[in-house]
């Protein structure tokens, strides 16, 4: 189940002349970010490519729904079972980057009982900011988009093989979005 | 080549700010936040014009009529043959829907025993595809773009076979006639889940197009059309009280596959589905006494009835489709189409045409004039004949609207345009009507004066009569409901509650008149509702009477940011499950939407939340087979406990039974109350 699979290549390139065919992730800024172990990854090349992602934005020191969001998202992990942290990563990017240090996100992340293939991410606030926008996580009305929390409440998944993507309230009943990143990203 | 000044110039675009659009404002609102004007996304870059391409040079074409064929197996026969009040029976491999009960239910003049032998016989049975096809935007000698669309006879083949050029999009209008059913046998061969919706008809559930019953890649689906209406009072034993009000004239099906509509839309998959009754046959008719009102449908369709779809689009260098799936705001494209065609041009004679105009774009609104600003005819709103004719001179759709009008060109200029003059610059919905923003969507090029052999024997004038209109009466109104559009956390909800497709937010009573109340308080947005199943007759809008064009029967509500609509619906045909929900197709995809269950009253809807819907009236499995990414998995808890909330609000009106007319005290007294206890922040 690809959407861009050898079939679609061929087609294409008959019909067009096309080469390479423009995919979501192209979009993707390949930041330099690091995560809950202090660890360097670059966003597209190590954790996005050839993957499926599941991403929602966040920060410790939030007192809203970044709680709740998190432990809803536990209930989507354990309903992808082991596949997670193989073909599937879950990745948090703080919204206070300044604040969030990889020490305080290990501190956040042992609140769940450090979910396997989930990595807690901080950076430059530019570099993370510029990916909030590429993963379509902003209000185009500035005074909401200035609202941290506003940002926390959706949780964005896409295969990057296939190049579909999604993002849904990641409030929903952890069911109904399991079924949906599992449908979407097939 | 001419770059994109140039293209400019060349009035394409008059006004230049509207193909730069959503993202110019988006940036100057950013630097409104001063220093922190950072992190803003790239711009997708302008489409491709092909060199040498002019606007206004290809000719447009109308849809290809679908031509009904033989299915095998037939609906309906052998396995599949339906038993009176079992459902439709499931299990075929190569059919998973058969002809549903409702075929034979007598709500409907369709009973097994009553219905006579002929017109069982005479159900008309047509088969489409869903499959990848290249379409000539610009015209021919310039590249093709690759889209999706509905395939079926019409176009002189079936699965998997070449295709002849040029092929418009949408495809496939299907031409029906009221109390003749039709049964579509619908196959995928695309890789994203699909889901077909008649709009605007009164169809049974499986049928429906319900986000989740979805036809997958490679599999079959039947949907049965019965083409029929409610009747005024309930009555069975009758045959004489039909509400032919409700008889439509211009629907489309689209899809409505969950999380994949507004991809799957904007990709082509749309097609016009017309109806016609004894009544709008007689106005078609030449012999008619006193003068044919309407063009002939039958004969004249495509020639002086043409359905014109709009679509806005954009493209990549590679004259392959822009979708951005993480846009949520709504898709606007920079091309503008007509049927598929990049600003196409139609060659007219000097008399009346019937144009069906649709609004087929994701995210953009239009508002149509003529460009030397002559008033034109309405004669239907959205899938409705209006009363009598109506005269405008500019007319807004609204994402899945459609306006039927009779444009005059016996007096015209020998060119004429026409134009969009809704100003908007992202998806949240239209700004202004601004003359100065105007964009030409077509050209018409009007034939030399002095043909002697133009025939035009239509006679029809403001205020000529077409269909009778039955308004629902206010004083029968048995329950009240209220939905709160909000936007929260950069989604959306309905009264508090995210969408789930297990969970029915409303259960009406069949056969009741319901008020419902649709409150958008989501600041700047603008949120057409759509409701399935019934005609929605708008009461108020803000409180004062609602413009002239939707005063009757309608399917769209228009509800720009801080708007409230009020309107009476009822729902006499089937039971659910359907949708209510915005037209603006990234909107839904983000689930904003509501489901509602019409149940016999004090009838329990299965839809608690715990229970999967029932298979005979989806009909399917709802999700796909396992690939290979996830072939690890254990999907017990997804696959066999269903999904949604589960959720106790069985209070009649509420959710989950049906109310009966004496709950209707109950509900005045104590609904207020209900309400705020339910939403403790209030209304």
């Amino acid at each position: 189940m690809k959407i861009v699979d050898n079939e679609r290549r061929k087609f294409l390139r008959l019909a067009n002349g096309t080469k390479k065919i423009a995919k979501q992730s192209d979009r993707f800024a390949n930041h330099p970010l690091r995560n809950q172990l202090g660890q360097d990854v670059n966003f597209y090349t190590d954790l996005v490519r050839n993957r499926i992602t599941i991403v929602n934005f966040f920060y410790t020191h939030c007192e809203g729904i970044c709680l709740p969001t998190t432990a809803n998202l536990l209930q989507v992990h354990k309903r992808l079972g082991p596949r997670v942290g193989k073909e599937i990563l879950f990745l948090s990017m703080s919204l206070e980057p300044e604040r969030d240090t990889p020490a305080k996100l290990h501190q956040y992340a042992s609140m769940f009982g450090n979910p396997h293939g989930w990595l807690f991410l901080t950076g430059k606030y530019e570099h993370l900011e510029e990916l909030r926008y590429q993963l379509g996580a902003y209000d185009l009305d500035p005074i909401i988009d200035a609202d941290k929390e506003q940002h926390t409440g959706l949780v964005t998944f896409g295969n990057d093989r296939s190049n579909r993507w999604a993002a849904l309230p990641a409030l929903m009943d952890a069911d109904g979005l399991a079924r949906s990143i599992r449908r979407i990203t097939r | 080549m001419p770059n994109r000044r140039d293209f400019l110039k060349q009035g394409t675009v008059v006004g230049g700010v509207v193909s730069l659009s959503s993202i110019s404002l988006y940036s100057g609102k950013l630097s409104l936040l001063g220093g922190k004007a950072h992190a803003k996304e790239a711009e997708p870059p302008p489409s491709p014009i092909p060199e040498g391409w002019q606007p206004f040079t290809q000719n447009l074409q109308a849809p290809l009529r679908l031509i009904p064929v033989p299915l095998d197996p037939p609906p309906g026969t052998g396995e599949l043959l339906p038993e009176d009040g079992i459902g439709a029976q499931v299990g075929s491999e190569a059919v998973s829907n058969g002809i549903a009960q409702e075929f034979f239910d007598k709500r409907f003049n369709l009973s097994r025993e009553d219905v006579p032998e002929p017109y069982k016989q005479n159900l008309i049975t047509y088969q489409l595809t869903m499959r990848e096809f290249m379409v000539p935007m610009f015209g021919d000698g310039f590249p093709k773009v690759p889209k999706v669309g509905y395939f079926g006879l019409s176009d002189g083949v079936l699965d998997g076979e070449e295709l002849p050029m040029p092929v418009p999009a949408p495809n496939s209008t299907i031409i029906a006639r009221f109390k003749q059913p039709i049964v579509v046998r619908v196959t995928s061969r695309i890789n994203v889940e699909a889901s077909v919706h008649l709009h605007g008809g009164h169809n049974p559930a499986h049928s429906d197009g319900f986000p989740d019953f979805y036809v997958l890649e490679n599999q079959t689906r039947d949907y049965f059309y019965p083409n029929c209406v409610p009747r005024h009072d309930g009555d069975l034993s009758r045959y004489d009280n039909f509400d032919l009000s409700e008889v439509p004239s211009t629907l489309w099906y689209h899809d409505h596959g969950m999380d994949a509509t507004g991809f799957n839309v904007s990709r082509g998959l749309a097609g016009y589905y017309l109806v016609t009754d004894e009544l709008e046959r007689e106005l078609m008719n030449p012999e008619r006494e006193g003068g044919q009102v309407l063009p002939n449908l039958e004969t004249d369709y495509g020639v002086f009835d043409i359905p014109l779809a709009l679509s806005d689009q954009r493209l990549n260098p590679d004259y392959t489709l822009h979708y951005d799936f993480l846009d949520h705001n709504g898709r606007l494209g920079d091309l503008f189409t007509v049927n598929g065609f990049v600003q196409p041009v139609l060659k007219v004679q000097r008399r009346k045409y019937r144009f069906r105009i649709l609004n087929a774009s994701n995210a953009r609104w239009y508002t149509i004039r003529l460009s030397d600003r002559q008033p034109f005819l309405l004669v239907a709103t959205d899938s409705w004949l209006l009363p009598e004719v109506q005269r405008h001179r500019k007319l807004t759709l609204s994402n899945g609207a459609r306006r039927d009008i009779i444009v005059d060109f016996s007096k015209a200029p020998n060119e004429l345009f026409l134009e969009n003059i809704m100003e908007q610059e992202d998806g949240r919905g239209p700004k202004r009507i601004n003359p100065k923003a105007k964009v030409r969507l077509m050209k018409f090029e009007v034939e030399e004066e002095g043909d002697e052999d133009v025939k035009d024997n239509l006679v029809i004038a403001e205020g000529t009569k077409l269909r009778p209109h039955v308004p629902l009466n206010p004083d029968d109104v048995q329950i009240t409901r209220t939905f709160e559009l909000e936007r929260r956390n950069g989604a959306w909800q309905i009264n508090d509650k995210w969408f789930s497709p297990r969970r029915a937010d409303a259960v009406p009573a069949l056969e009741q008149t319901e008020r419902w109340i649709f409150k958008n308080k989501s600041g700047g947005w603008s949120h057409p509702m759509h409701v399935h199943l019934a005609a929605a007759q708008v009461q108020k809008v803000n409180g004062r009477k609602p413009p002239a064009d939707v005063r009757f029967n309608s399917d769209l509500l228009a509800l720009r940011g801080g708007d409230e609509f009020e309107i009476l619906i009822r729902f006499s045909t089937f039971t659910g499950p359907f949708v209510f929900h915005c037209h603006n197709l990234e909107h839904e995809d983000m689930r904003m939407m509501g489901v509602f269950d019409p149940r016999p009253v004090g009838y329990l809807s299965p839809l608690d939340g715990k229970t999967a819907v029932d298979s005979s009236i989806s009909g399917l499995e709802h999700e796909p087979d396992d690939d290979d990414v996830f072939e690890d998995l254990d999907l017990s808890p997804i696959e066999h406990e269903g999904v949604g909330h589960p959720h106790g609000d069985f209070e009649a009106g509420g959710g989950g039974v049906a109310p009966s007319p004496d709950e209707k005290e109950q509900e005045n007294e104590s609904g207020d109350d209900r309400r705020s206890k339910r939403n403790p922040r209030g209304g």
